[in-house]
C-alpha cells in the first residue's frame, strides 16, 4: 500500500463481450466499455452517469475485480488488483465492497439480518462478532434488535441498510454502489443518500456511486463521469457540469432533469438509445446529436482537458468552449 | 373546477382480502386537463384507474361510485364497461415491452383497438393504425406494422401502446407511471409526446408517477395520495409554493436540489405503514414531524384552503393555521 | 437457420446412439442371453453353440462395435428366439399399440386442454377445486392401479366390456381410456398453471384496459402465449406414441409394441429391445424436433433473428 497513491486507479479499461444477435444471428462484438480510465480518491465520492446500456456497471465490476478487462489496469491503493481467485485476491475483496439496486434480491431470505452482517466476520476472522454487528447496525440507522429479522420483515429502505451494513462490516475502503437507490421509494432514496454520505465522513472510505440519476449524482458525489455507449464523454465537478455542461450529451441528460417548478426548454433527442453492437462510426453520440459536424462522424473525439480543469470528449466543446447555448 | 367533470370519483374504495387499499377517494377529472396524481408505491394511485374501470382482479372489493358524463362505471354491464375502456378512456402502463402482446403483430395490436371503438377493418383500419403510428412518431410505420414487440425498443414500444390507447379516440388517456421503465432521454420524449398530443386531441390526461418533477412539468393539478387516500390536492404551482400537507412537504423536500449548497435532505423518517397495521388516525402521523395529539385519534378531514387547493391535515385547516406556529 | 438444423441434428443423433448403448449396457449387465433362451437346464453344448452362433462369445465391446455399425447399415440383427428380422417383428405390432395410443391421445388433449383451461378461468372456484383433485389423482394413481380398476368395474362386476385381449374394438375401450385419463390429467395442470401464469400478464391487463371482451381476451390473447408451454407435454405425448402403453398392453394382454418390448426383455432377446429401444428414441428425437419448429411458429421471439432494430 502506497499512501499517496490514489485509492482505485483503472486506466483505459476494456471489456468486450460476444454477442449474438437474435437466435441464429452471428456472434458480434460488443465494446460494453471502450477505454474508460477512472480515479477514485479516498474519502470522496466518484458518481458515474449514463442510461442503460452505456457500460457503468461493468464499469463497476471492472474496477471491483469482478471481471477482468480485456486491456487496460486497475490498480487499487498502488498495487495492481490480484488475478480473480487467488489468496491475496480474497484478502482485498474485504477491502472492496458492492452495493446492488435490488436489496431483496442481495440478501438470503432465509437468513436473519444479524447473521448476513456477521458473515463477512466470519470469512475474514474478525473478532467479537456480536458487538461488531450492534455496531453496524446502528450505523446504518437500524436497531440492534432488527438483527433478529429476516429480509421480507423489513421495508425496502431497512433492506438497503442492511446491505449496506454487511458491506461495510469489513471496513472497506472502496464501496461500489450500483443504482442503488432506484428501486427505492422518493422518501426513502433520501434517507440512503444522506446515510451515504454519513458513513462516508465516518468510515471515509472512497465510494463510486452509479446511477442514471444526475439529482442523485450531484447529491453524493464531488466529482461526477458521464458516460455514453462504453466511454466518458464529461468528467468535472457536479456543480460545474449541472450548470454548464459541455458536452452535447450531458447537455440533454442534465434538460432531461425533471425538475418542480423549473420549465425549461428541453432538449428533445430524436432516436432511440443506439445499440452496443451498433456503434456509430466517429463519435457514438453524432447520429443523436444536434450540433454534429462532418468531423463528428469521422472522427472519435478524444476526452482532454480543457481550460477550467473539465474533461470533455467532444469536437466542438474544444473548438470554442462556448457552444451556442440552444443549438437544438 | 367550474365545468362539470368528465369523470368522478366519490368515495371509490378497494380493499383485497380485507386489507384496505383505497380508503375513500373523491377527485374528478375535467374534460381536457392534466392533472397528476403522485404518491410512493402502495398509495394506491394506479388501484385507483384500475378499480374505475373494472381492471382489477376479482377478489377485490369496490366500493363507492365512479361516473364517466352522467354513467355510472362500477357495477355496469360488460358491454357498458367495454365501449368506456378504450373508447372513452384509454390507459397506458409502466412497463411498456410487457404491456404488449408478444405474440401478436404491433399493427394488429392498433387495429384490434380501431375495430372495437371505430368499427374499421381491412386497408382502412390498417391504413389508420399507420398513421397513428406516424402520429406517435415511429419512424418507418409502414413497416413496423409488421413487427413484433420485442422488435422495438422500449421507447418505441411505448409510443405504439400511446397509438393503440388513441385508436379509440378517448376523452381521458390514464398513463400509469409512462416513463419509469424508460431512459432518461426517452422519458423526456414520451412526456414531450404526451403534451403534444395533448395540445392535437384536446383529451384529458391523468399522470401517475411517483415523481414529482414528472407530474409539476406535464401537469396542471396535482393530487398526492398517501396510503389509500389523497392527501393533497392543488394546481402545481401552489403545491410547490405552499405545500399543505407535512407529506407533501417532504417529499418536495426529499428532491434532492440541483443547484444550491449540498445538505443532508429531508428525508421523511419510516417508512409507509402496511395495509394491516395502519395507524387509528392520519395514517401519516408515525412519520410525520407536526404531528398533534389530535392527530391519532382519527383520520383529518379534507380541509379546503380555496377553491383549488385542499389538503387531509389537521394543521391546514384554516381555523388552526391561525393558532399553531408552522 | 442452417447451423441450427446442424446442431439439433447432431443432438438428435447423438441422443439416440446413447439411448442404444445404454440399451446394450444393461442387457448385458442383466443376464446372459444363451443361458435365458436355451434354459437352464440345456447342455453346455448347446449353450456354447448358440453363444458362437449369435457372436456372444466375443470381447463385449466387440459385441457393441459390431453391433453399432451394423446399426449404422440399417440392420437391426435378428430375433434371437425364431430368427426373424427384429425390425420386422416390431414393425408389425405398431398398428395394435396406434389403435390405443392415438385414441388416448385425443382424450388427453380434448379433455385435458379445457379441463386446464377452464380451471384456470374459474381459479379457487369450486369446479377449479374439483378439476385439481382429479388430475392430481389422475397422475398419481399408476396406470395399472388405474387399469385394474376399471377391469374390475367394467368387466368384473358389471360385465359391460372385456377385461383384455384384441378381439374388437369394445376390447379397446378400457385400455384407451386407461391411457387417455392419465395423460388428460398431467395436461390439465400443465394448461392450468400455463394459463395462470399467461393471465397475471400486463398484456393481458392491456387488453381488457383496450376495451377487448373478456371472451376474446382469453381466446385471442391469453390462449396463443399459453399453448408454448403446453405445446412442450403435447410433444412429448406425441413422442411416447410408440411405447407409451407398455404397462396398459400388459394389463390388458393387448398385443402391441409393449407387450412384445416386455416378452423381449424377459428373454434377453437383444435385437428385438434394441430395435424398440431405437424406435422410441427416433419417436421422442422427432417429437421434439416437431415441438421446436411449433415454438418458432407459436413465439415469434425465437422466430426472428433480429433484435431492437431501431
Amino acid at each position: 500500500m502506497r499512501p499517496d497513491a490514489p485509492l482505485l486507479d483503472a486506466k483505459d479499461l476494456v471489456r468486450r463481450y460476444d454477442m449474438r444477435r437474435g437466435f441464429l444471428g452471428r456472434a458480434v462484438e460488443v465494446r460494453a466499455v471502450d477505454g474508460v480510465s477512472l480515479r477514485i480518491e479516498r474519502g470522496r465520492t466518484l458518481g458515474l452517469v449514463g442510461e442503460s446500456g452505456c457500460g457503468k456497471s461493468t464499469t463497476g465490476r471492472l474496477v471491483l475485480g469482478m471481471e477482468t478487462p480485456d486491456q487496460g489496469s486497475v490498480s487499487f491503493e498502488g498495487q495492481p488488483l490480484p488475478s480473480p481467485g487467488s489468496a491475496a485476491w480474497r484478502a482485498q475483496r474485504a477491502r472492496m465492497q458492492m452495493v446492488y439496486q435490488d436489496p431483496l434480491g442481495a440478501l438470503d431470505r432465509r437468513l436473519s439480518i444479524g447473521t448476513q452482517v456477521a458473515e463477512p466476520l466470519e470469512i475474514h476472522r474478525i473478532g467479537d462478532r456480536a458487538a461488531r454487528v450492534q455496531d453496524l447496525l446502528r450505523a446504518v440507522g437500524l436497531r440492534p434488535d432488527q438483527a433478529e429479522r429476516y429480509p421480507h420483515e423489513l421495508s425496502g429502505g431497512q433492506r438497503q441498510r442492511a446491505v449496506l451494513a454487511r458491506a461495510l462490516a469489513t471496513e472497506p475502503a472502496l464501496l461500489v454502489c450500483d443504482e442503488p437507490i432506484s428501486a427505492l421509494d422518493v422518501s426513502i432514496q433520501a434517507q440512503v443518500m444522506n446515510l451515504l454520505v454519513d458513513l462516508q465522513e465516518r468510515f471515509g472510505m472512497g465510494i463510486l456511486f452509479i446511477s442514471h440519476d444526475l439529482r442523485a449524482v450531484r447529491q453524493v458525489s464531488h466529482r461526477v463521469a458521464v458516460m455514453y455507449l462504453g466511454r466518458i464523454v464529461e468528467e468535472g465537478e457536479p456543480d460545474a457540469i449541472l450548470q454548464d455542461p459541455a458536452h452535447p450529451y450531458a447537455r440533454t441528460l442534465v434538460s432531461a432533469i425533471p425538475h418542480p417548478g423549473r420549465r425549461v426548454d428541453r432538449i428533445i433527442l430524436q432516436g432511440d438509445p443506439p445499440n452496443p453492437a451498433d456503434r456509430p462510426s466517429g463519435c457514438a453520440f453524432h447520429p443523436r446529436c444536434p450540433v454534429a459536424t462532418a468531423l463528428c462522424a469521422r472522427e472519435t473525439p478524444a476526452l482532454k482537458r480543457r481550460g477550467d480543469g473539465r474533461l470533455v470528449a467532444c469536437h466542438l466543446a474544444h473548438r470554442d468552449e462556448a457552444l451556442p447555448r440552444k443549438a437544438a | 373546477m367550474a365545468e362539470a367533470p368528465l369523470v368522478a370519483l366519490d368515495g371509490l374504495t378497494v380493499a383485497f382480502d380485507g386489507q384496505p387499499a383505497l380508503r375513500g377517494i373523491d377527485f374528478a377529472v375535467a374534460p381536457g386537463e392534466a392533472v397528476g396524481m403522485v404518491g410512493e408505491s402502495g398509495c394506491g394511485k394506479s388501484v385507483t384507474w384500475l378499480a374505475a374501470l373494472g381492471l382489477l382482479p376479482a377478489r377485490a372489493r369496490i366500493g363507492g361510485r365512479v361516473r364517466i358524463g352522467g354513467q355510472d362505471l362500477l357495477g355496469a354491464p360488460a358491454a357498458v364497461l367495454e365501449k368506456v375502456r378504450g373508447g372513452r378512456i384509454a390507459m397506458i402502463f409502466q412497463d411498456p415491452a410487457s404491456s404488449l402482446n408478444p405474440v401478436h403483430r404491433i399493427g394488429s395490436q392498433v387495429t384490434e383497438a380501431l375495430a372495437l371503438h371505430r368499427g374499421m377493418g381491412g386497408a382502412a383500419a390498417r391504413a389508420e393504425a399507420k398513421r397513428l403510428l406516424d402520429q406517435v412518431g415511429i419512424p418507418d410505420a409502414a413497416r413496423r406494422l409488421d413487427a413484433y414487440p420485442h422488435e422495438l425498443s422500449g421507447g418505441q414500444n411505448q409510443r405504439v401502446m400511446i397509438a393503440i390507447a388513441l385508436a379509440g379516440r378517448p376523452e381521458l388517456l390514464v398513463a400509469d407511471e409512462p416513463t419509469t421503465a424508460l431512459d432518461v432521454t426517452i422519458q423526456a420524449q414520451i412526456l414531450d409526446l404526451l403534451a403534444s398530443l395533448r395540445r392535437e386531441t384536446g383529451m384529458a390526461l391523468v399522470l401517475i408517477s411517483h415523481d414529482l418533477g414528472v407530474v409539476a412539468e406535464a401537469c396542471e393539478r396535482v393530487a398526492v395520495m398517501y396510503a389509500g387516500r389523497i392527501v393533497e390536492e392543488a394546481p402545481v404551482t401552489r403545491l410547490f409554493d405552499a405545500a399543505a400537507h407535512p407529506y407533501t412537504q417532504g417529499l418536495i423536500g426529499a428532491l434532492p436540489p440541483i443547484d444550491g449548497p449540498r445538505r443532508p435532505l429531508a428525508a421523511i423518517p419510516g417508512g409507509v405503514p402496511e395495509p394491516w397495521a395502519m395507524p387509528p388516525g392520519c395514517a401519516f402521523a408515525p412519520r410525520c414531524s407536526q404531528r398533534l395529539s389530535a392527530c391519532d385519534i382519527a383520520a383529518p378531514p379534507t380541509a379546503r384552503m380555496d377553491a383549488l387547493h385542499s389538503a387531509a391535515c389537521l394543521r391546514a385547516a384554516p381555523a388552526l393555521r391561525e393558532s399553531v406556529p408552522a | 437457420m442452417l447451423r441450427f438444423a446442424t446442431a439439433r441434428l447432431a443432438r438428435a443423433g447423438l441422443t439416440i446412439a446413447m439411448v442404444v448403448t445404454f440399451a446394450f449396457v444393461v442387457l448385458r449387465l442383466s443376464g446372459d442371453p444363451a443361458q435365458i433362451i436355451m434354459g437352464a437346464d440345456a447342455p453346455p453344448e448347446a449353450i456354447d453353440a448358440f453363444r458362437t452362433a449369435w457372436g456372444l462369445d466375443e470381447p463385449v465391446w466387440v459385441q457393441y462395435l459390431s453391433y453399432f455399425s451394423a446399426i449404422l447399415q440399417g440392420d437391426l440383427g435378428r430375433s434371437m428366439r425364431d430368427g426373424r428380422d427384429a425390425i420386422v417383428l416390431v414393425t408389425e405390432r405398431i398398428p395394435a399399440t396406434l389403435a390405443l395410443t392415438l385414441p388416448a391421445l385425443l382424450i388427453k388433449i380434448g379433455l385435458g386442454i379445457p379441463a386446464g383451461i377452464f380451471a384456470a378461468l374459474h381459479r379457487n372456484s369450486l369446479a377449479d377445486r374439483i378439476v385439481m383433485v382429479v388430475a392430481v389423482a389422475g397422475f398419481t394413481v399408476p396406470s395399472f392401479v388405474l387399469g385394474l380398476l376399471l377391469v374390475l368395474v367394467f368387466a368384473v362386476q358389471l360385465g359391460w366390456l372385456p377385461s383384455g385381449g384384441q378381439e374388437s374394438w369394445r376390447h379397446a375401450i378400457l385400455p384407451v381410456i386407461t391411457l387417455g385419463l392419465g395423460g388428460a390429467a398431467v395436461l390439465a395442470r400443465f394448461t392450468r398453471s400455463a394459463m395462470l401464469e399467461v393471465l397475471g400478464q400486463p398484456y393481458i391487463r392491456t387488453a381488457s384496459a383496450k376495451g377487448v371482451p373478456w371472451r376474446s381476451v382469453v381466446t385471442g390473447h391469453a390462449l396463443p402465449n399459453a399453448a408454448i408451454p403446453t405445446v412442450t407435454i403435447i410433444g412429448f405425448m406425441v413422442g411416447s406414441l410408440i411405447a407409451g402403453a407398455v404397462v396398459v398392453e400388459s394389463v390388458f394382454s393387448w398385443p402391441g409394441v409393449g407387450r412384445l418390448l416386455v416378452v423381449a426383455v424377459s428373454n434377453r432377446d437383444l435385437a428385438v429391445v434394441q430395435c424398440i429401444l431405437l424406435l422410441v428414441a427416433v419417436t421422442m428425437v422427432c417429437a421434439n424436433l416437431i415441438v421446436d419448429l411449433l415454438y418458432g411458429l407459436l413465439d415469434p421471439r425465437l422466430r426472428s433473428g433480429t433484435r431492437k432494430a431501431g
